[in-house]
């Protein structure tokens, strides 16, 4: 599936550029398929994790059962996961994004239920003196304040999910983490060292931007913070 | 569910009748995960506090830590055998990267979450720059370093998983070389106990770490 | 002794906390510095020990510019009592208080000695010493926080509030133990507070601080008989006759016992014992450390058109009410005329 080219030790970085270049495509296929996972995972774990993270805020006790279940779950190492999950789901990305998922809840349940809970006693209690009903307190006042706070949660999950999404290659979930898998098969030092690369700056990229969001989700809410020039940006063109 | 059971006893099985080589695994991931660890720890642990202590340190260490942090595990791993090779020693030198951040940005925010009033009034008794650290912040920050050797531990033992990929032996062998044969009591018996011996150094480093931020001065005292 | 030569002090974000202030605070005497919240206190005593130090002009210790000295010497020399009080919370009450006897190297038999003395003397039970700070009521860690800086016998005591968050009642009992302290040990205190009330009773000299700069520095009585602008006047309040009762004794008012009230002591002082406060006596004598408020509240629940002043069974005096009135007709000096 790959071409490469004996990496001479004269000029390695463009070595590194030329089988970049030569493998364009592969590399756009692989960066499709490790979005497609994140994305799946991403719309899964959030909603069912801010319903878990909403549910923790009406029982203390769930919480305290939800939070050590979920800070368990993350303990379970990855591969550990994959392979006891293949007897049940078979291989390919079934197991990985069961295995993300459930990676993906405890930052943004913490989130969720530090968000809300976070949310300062007066301010609530001025709506409720409004007449508003609990849950539309929770909807008109608690969830746009938590929300900055939740999406840090996100951001934090994903971050996670990009990088144990590269070992579900292993299993077949395709990837960037298939290119590494064959670079180390193969001893393709260019493989190995592109995709790194490759993968390491779309989770880079991706934090970024979700940072980004985070921030402009803050500057509605009212926050005095010191502004990415990206943030700066944005919030100029919006306003 | 009794798929699942009939699997899990087939996979405890595997592991009791194959029990001398899951010795001889566990000891070697224990290896890999106590020896990167601590020497994360000896690095991590002065260099937060460099960073706390000089302003200007700061930013640099703690972009570059954010920035590494976001690289998968994988990818660390990947990269130490083109650097070093294959084997024990690669695998430690990667683990050792990917768990600094933890212990590194805990320590910076440890020593930092001192309050302003603690470090006047220890200034103001007259206590020398190294006293202050010593006496005053750094027990102080104890509890939270150590929450983050906790995270970076458990971490560590599940990217220790890896290792096996360039050749640093470990519990990985079994999962992965299961999954290679199909061979899921094996998977079972390898994913098992590793998951197993994350939960309990969790739970366990998580009584050391209750017990610091209670009292966090016994152990301090007999440091000092 | 302290002394502040037109010092100004402007933080690294441009913000000016005192400009231009000169004082000196005479060795063995307290100067309080009093005034509303953000004028520049804290600031004025950080300067001191070179929590800070000066933008322009010199701060200097016993003639020194202090700038010259071992800024740890001159710390581990200079008790300090924060603001915000800054225990050390992994440390117990006992540790607390050792800190600088530790750093200066006394031996653990003195340091034990010492810590024991000062619990008690800040009214500290015992058992306080092995607990974590985490454990004492705010006002009990007040104390902790006055007796962490007296340990190593300073001799400059820096306190920036240290009653701040007592009771009334507490307060006013560590405020008098520690006049009595103060005369014992001679220290040089330089005495942050915010109440007026605390600052005439503990200050031989006042320094009335408006934001970032000395209005008025003079000793109590000078401050209240003649309020240099509105802003000290409005400081004092309305009722700075009644503080200066309060702070006058006795003996600066009273006539000689003898003319037309010798008639009216006569046959009292046998049986008249004086004592200090006066609580558990009828209130037909005045002691010699009783202040004119207490006198004049005397006197307007006695029958008596006057109440002789006894010290050691002798009668040195005698107050009515013109004495009273007569002295407001003077400016002087009463610590001064009384020692
Ligand atoms: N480290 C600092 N950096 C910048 N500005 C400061 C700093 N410390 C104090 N200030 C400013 O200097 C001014 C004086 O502060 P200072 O703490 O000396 O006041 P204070 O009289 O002690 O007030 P308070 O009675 O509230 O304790 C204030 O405007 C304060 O905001
Ligand atoms: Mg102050």
């Amino acid at each position: 599936m790959l071409s490469s080219s004996p990496a001479g030790p004269i000029s390695l970085a463009g070595g590194y550029v030329r089988f970049a270049a030569e493998n364009a495509e592969a590399l756009v296929e692989l960066l499709v398929e490790h979005s497609v996972i994140t994305a799946e995972t991403v719309v899964i774990a959030t909603p069912l994790a801010i319903v878990l993270g909403v549910a923790s805020t009406y029982n203390d006790r769930l919480a305290t059962v939800v939070l050590w279940l979920a800070g368990i779950a993350m303990t379970i190492p990855s591969l550990a996961l994959f392979g006891l999950l293949i007897p049940f789901l078979g291989i390919g990305s079934p197991p990985v994004v069961f295995t993300l998922v459930l990676y993906s809840q405890l930052p943004v349940i913490r989130n969720t239920y530090v968000g809300l809970t976070g949310v300062d006693e007066s301010i609530t209690e001025a709506g409720r003196g409004l007449g508003m009903t609990r849950r539309q307190r929770l909807r008109r006042i608690q969830i746009p304040i938590a929300l900055p706070v939740i999406l840090a949660g996100v951001r934090n999950a994903v971050v996670i999910v990009i990088g144990v999404a590269t070992v579900g290659a292993y299993i077949g979930a395709g990837g960037f983490g298939d290119l590494i898998f064959d670079g180390i098969r193969q001893g393709n030092v260019e493989a190995i060292v592109v995709a790194t690369i490759a993968v390491s700056v779309f989770a880079l990229a991706v934090d970024y931007g979700l940072a980004t969001i985070e921030q402009l989700l803050r500057l509605r809410n009212g926050d005095d913070i010191e502004r990415k020039t990206s943030t700066q940006l944005v919030w100029r063109v919006l306003a | 569910m009794a798929g699942a059971i009939g699997t899990f006893l087939a996979g405890m099985q595997y592991l009791f009748s194959n029990l001398p080589e899951f010795f001889d695994l566990l000891q070697r991931h224990l290896a890999l995960v106590f020896v990167s660890e601590a020497a994360a720890i000896l690095i991590a642990v002065p260099l937060g506090v460099v960073a706390a202590r000089y302003d200007r340190a700061r930013g640099p260490i703690l972009s570059v830590g954010n920035v590494a942090q976001t690289v998968p595990p994988l990818a660390v791993l990947a990269l130490a055998f083109p650097l070093l090779g294959l084997g024990y020693r690669p695998s430690v030198v990667a683990l050792f990267v990917y768990a600094l951040l933890p212990v590194l940005t805990n320590t910076i925010a440890g020593i930092e979450s001192v309050s302003e009033n603690t470090i006047d009034a220890a200034r103001g008794m007259g206590m020398t720059e190294n006293e202050r650290l010593r006496e005053i912040q750094l027990p102080l920050a104890l509890p939270v370093i150590f929450a983050g050797i906790r995270t970076s531990t458990v971490i560590n033992v599940g990217t220790a998983y890896l290792a096996f990929f360039i050749g640093g032996g470990g519990l990985g062998s079994w999962v992965i070389s299961g999954i290679n044969l199909f061979n899921m009591p094996q998977v079972m018996a390898g994913a098992v106990s590793g998951a197993l011996l994350a939960i309990v150094l969790d739970l366990g480093l998580a009584a050391v770490e209750g017990r610091l931020s209670d009292s966090g001065v016994e152990m301090t005292q007999s440091t000092a | 002794m302290i002394e502040f030569e037109n010092v100004t002090k402007t933080y690294p974000d441009g913000t000016t906390a005192i400009e231009n202030v000169s004082f000196s605070v005479e060795a063995g005497t307290t100067t309080v510095l009093v005034g509303p919240s953000g004028c520049g206190k804290t600031t004025t005593m950080k300067l001191v020990n070179r929590l800070e130090d000066p933008t322009d002009g010199t701060v200097s210790v016993d003639g020194t510019d202090n700038r010259e000295l071992d800024e740890i010497d001159l710390r581990r020399n200079t008790g300090y009592v924060i603001q915000e009080i800054g225990l050390f919370d992994h440390r117990t009450v006992g540790e607390n208080i050792a800190t600088v006897p530790k750093l200066v190297g006394w031996d653990d038999e003195r340091i034990d000695e010492r810590v024991r003395e000062l619990l008690d003397l800040m009214d500290l039970s015992r058992g306080f010493r092995d607990q974590y700070p985490s454990e004492l009521s705010g006002g009990q860690r007040q104390r902790v926080g006055v007796a962490r800086a007296l340990a190593a016998d300073p001799d400059v005591l820096l306190m920036d509030e240290p009653f701040g968050a007592l009771d009334p009642i507490t307060r006013d009992r560590l405020q008098n133990e520690f006049l009595d302290i103060q005369e014992r040990i001679n220290t040089t205190i330089l005495f942050v507070t915010h109440d007026i009330d605390e600052a005439l009773k503990m200050g031989d000299r006042i320094a009335i601080f408006d934001v970032g700069e000395v209005v008025q520095y003079d000793t109590p009585q000078a401050i209240l008989d003649d309020p240099k602008n509105e802003f000290v006047a409005d400081f004092i309040g309305e009722d700075r006759s009644f503080k200066r009762l309060d702070i006058t004794p006795v003996t600066e008012v009273m006539g000689p016992p003898d003319g037309e009230y010798a008639a009216a002591i006569d046959g009292n002082t046998d049986a008249t014992t004086a004592t200090d406060g006066g609580s558990s006596y009828d209130g037909e004598a005045l002691s010699p450390d009783d202040s004119v408020k207490a006198a004049l509240d005397r006197l307007l629940r006695s029958d008596a058109p006057a109440l002789p002043v006894v010290e050691n069974g002798e009668v040195i005096g005698v107050v009515a009410d013109e004495h009273i009135r007569a002295s407001f007709g003077r400016r002087s000096d009463a610590r001064q005329g009384a020692t």
